[in-house]
C-alpha cells in the first residue's frame, strides 16, 4: 500500500482531563487519558484500534472530531492540523470526517424524523430543489438498506440496528472520506453485528471510504481491518498489519487479548 | 386531567364574560350595598352594590390576561438567556448566571413599588414588570437542560456535520427543551396570577374600578367578617385557578416526559 495517500496522521498525541478545577486551596486533579499516541491511516485503509474500555480510545476519537483539545501533539487531516485552523475551515474538515458512535439510541435527535436527520447532513446548496434533496436522502437510506417507509419515522420507533443504520446514513450524507466507527457494533445483537459488518465492508468498497474502527472485539476487527493498533492505558503497545497481529503478536498484552477472545 | 378542565372552564368563562355575567360589571347600586349571597345576587354584592359574581367573571379576564402575558414575557426572556448561557458556556454563562443570581435576590414587591412610583400604575406596567422579574427561574431550567443536551451524542453528530450554530440551536436544542419550558411556563402562570393579586390588593397593580381578583380582595377589606363573601369568593377563585394551573403543569410534565414517548 505504499502508493496510497496519507489521509490522517496522529503524532504524539497527549490528552489530559481535569477532573477537579483548581481553586485557591486545591491543585487541579489531572487524569491523563492518552499518553503519546502516534499512528496514521492511508486513504482506503481500515485501521482498528483495540483495547479495553477506559484505555483512551474514545478520547482519541473525540480529539480527532475536534471536541477534546489535546495537551500536545498533532492531528493532521491531509497534512492540515485540525487544531490549528479557523472555525470555518474546521467546519469543512469536519464534514469529511464523520463519526458513528457506539450508542445509536443517543446518537439521534429524538425530535427529528429519520428523513430530517439525514437531510441535515446534506449541504443546503448541494441540491437544486426539495425533490432532488429528498431523492438524495432516499438514496442514502437505500445505501444502508432502509427504505422509503422509514423516512418519516422517529428514532424511538426504530430498533437498535435500524437506528445504527440511520446513523451510518447520516454520516455518509456529507460525502466523507473518513468514517470513525467508535464501537459501532457493540450495542447490537450478534446477528445484527454480522449484517452491519457486511454493510460496512460493502459501503467501504462502493464509496472508497477509509475507516478508523474502534473496538474491543477482536473477532470483528479481524474481519474488517487491515491495520491494527493495540492500546493499553493511553499508549499503543503494538501497531502492525492484521496478519502479524493475529498470527505473530509481539507484545504480551496483544497475546493476552487474543487468548481471552479464544483466537490464540 | 383535572388541571386542564379547571383551566379551560376559567378560560372560557373569562372569554364569555359579557354573556355569562348576570349584571353590568361596573353598575353601582348603593341601595344594594354589601348584600349577602342571595338568589338575585348569587355571590352577594360589594360596598358599591356591584354584583360580585359578575365582577369575578370579568376579573378573570384581567387576572388571566396578566398571568398569561407576564408568563409569556418571562418565558421568552428566560429561554433566550438560558440557551445562550448553556450553549456558549464560558464567561457568557458566568456573567448571565451572576445576573440571574442578583435578580433573584430582588424583592419583587419592592421593585414593583419603585416602578409604580416612577410611572403610573396600569395593567401594562404590572405585566411588564412581573414578566421581567420572573424569567430567571426559566433561564436556570433551560440552561441546565441545554448543558445536558450539549453533551449528547446527537449534538456531537450534528457538530460533526458542520452545521451552523443557529441550525443546532433551532433544530437540536430548542425542540428538546420545549417540554420543560411548557411545564415551567404553566406553573409560572399560576405564580403570576398570585403576584398580580397581591399587587392589586396593595393598590399597586390594576386600578379600580377595573375588576381583577386582587382589587376585589382589596374591597373585601371593608368588612372581612360581616361581608365575608367578598374576600372568600375572591380568594377561592385565585386558589382554584392557581391550583388548576399547577395541576396542569404537573400533568404536562408527565405527558411530555421523553420516557412516555416510547
Amino acid at each position: 500500500m505504499g502508493h496510497s495517500q496519507l489521509l490522517l496522521s496522529v503524532e504524539d498525541l497527549i490528552i489530559h482531563y481535569q477532573s477537579r478545577k483548581s481553586t485557591l486551596f486545591t491543585k487541579p486533579e489531572i487524569v491523563s487519558a492518552v499518553r503519546g499516541v502516534t499512528f496514521s491511516i492511508n486513504s482506503g485503509e481500515t485501521l482498528a484500534i483495540v483495547g479495553e474500555s477506559g484505555c483512551g480510545k474514545t478520547s482519541i476519537v473525540m480529539s480527532i472530531l475536534g471536541f477534546v483539545k489535546p495537551v500536545s501533539g498533532k492531528i493532521k487531516y491531509k497534512g492540515t492540523d485540525i487544531w490549528d485552523v479557523t472555525r470555518e475551515e474546521l467546519r469543512g474538515i469536519r464534514r469529511k470526517i464523520q463519526p458513528v458512535f457506539q450508542d445509536p439510541h443517543h446518537s439521534l435527535n429524538p425530535r427529528m424524523t429519520v428523513g430530517q436527520a439525514i437531510e441535515d447532513g446534506l449541504w443546503p446548496h448541494q441540491y437544486e430543489d426539495m425533490i432532488e434533496k429528498q431523492n438524495g436522502v432516499l438514496e442514502l437510506l437505500r445505501a444502508v438498506r432502509l427504505g422509503k417507509e422509514h423516512l418519516n419515522t422517529y428514532p424511538h420507533q426504530l430498533s437498535g440496528g435500524q437506528k445504527q443504520r440511520v446513523c451510518i446514513a447520516r454520516a455518509l450524507a456529507p460525502n466523507p472520506e473518513l468514517l470513525i466507527l467508535d464501537e459501532p457494533l457493540s450495542s447490537q445483537d450478534l446477528s445484527i453485528q454480522a449484517t452491519l459488518v457486511n454493510l460496512l465492508l460493502d459501503l467501504k468498497q462502493k464509496k472508497g471510504l477509509t475507516y478508523l474502527f474502534i473496538s474491543h472485539d477482536l473477532r470483528i476487527v479481524r474481519s474488517i481491518a487491515q491495520q491494527v493498533a493495540v492500546m493499553r492505558d493511553g499508549i499503543l503497545v503494538e501497531v502492525s498489519d492484521r496478519d502479524s497481529i493475529f498470527n505473530n503478536p509481539q507484545h504480551s498484552y496483544t497475546e493476552s487479548l487474543l487468548k481471552s477472545s479464544g483466537l490464540l | 386531567m383535572v388541571g386542564a378542565v379547571i383551566v379551560l372552564i376559567i378560560f372560557f368563562s373569562a372569554l364569555g364574560a359579557p354573556i355569562l355575567a348576570p349584571y353590568d360589571v361596573n353598575a353601582q347600586n348603593l341601595t344594594m350595598s354589601l348584600q349577602p349571597p342571595s338568589t338575585s345576587h348569587l355571590l352577594g354584592t360589594d360596598v358599591y352594590g356591584r354584583d360580585l359574581l359578575s365582577r369575578l367573571i370579568y376579573g378573570a379576564r384581567v387576572s388571566l390576561g396578566i398571568g398569561l402575558s407576564a408568563a409569556f414575557i418571562a418565558t421568552t426572556v428566560g429561554v433566550f438567556v438560558g440557551v445562550f448561557a448553556g450553549f456558549l458556556g464560558g464567561w457568557v454563562d458566568w456573567l448571565l448566571m451572576r445576573i440571574v443570581d442578583v435578580l433573584m435576590g430582588f424583592p419583587r414587591l419592592v421593585v414593583m413599588l419603585l416602578a409604580v412610583g416612577f410611572g403610573t400604575p396600569s395593567i401594562w406596567l404590572t405585566l411588564t414588570v412581573l414578566g421581567l422579574l420572573a424569567w430567571m427561574e426559566v433561564a436556570r431550567i433551560v440552561r441546565g437542560e441545554v448543558m445536558v443536551i450539549r453533551e449528547m451524542l446527537y449534538l456531537k453528530a450534528a457538530q460533526a456535520l458542520g452545521l451552523k450554530r443557529s441550525r443546532i440551536i433551532m433544530g437540536y436544542i430548542l425542540p428538546n427543551v420545549i417540554g420543560s419550558v411548557i411545564v415551567s411556563t404553566t406553573l409560572l402562570i399560576g405564580t403570576m396570577i398570585l403576584v398580580e393579586a397581591s399587587l392589586s390588593f396593595l393598590g399597586l397593580g390594576v386600578q379600580p374600578p377595573n375588576a381583577s381578583w386582587g382589587t376585589i380582595l382589596n374591597q373585601g377589606r371593608v368588612d372581612p367578617v360581616g361581608a365575608w363573601w367578598i374576600s372568600a369568593f375572591g380568594g377561592l377563585m385565585i386558589i382554584i385557578t392557581v391550583v388548576g394551573f399547577n395541576l396542569l403543569g404537573d400533568g404536562l410534565r408527565d405527558l411530555l416526559d421523553p420516557r412516555s414517548l416510547t
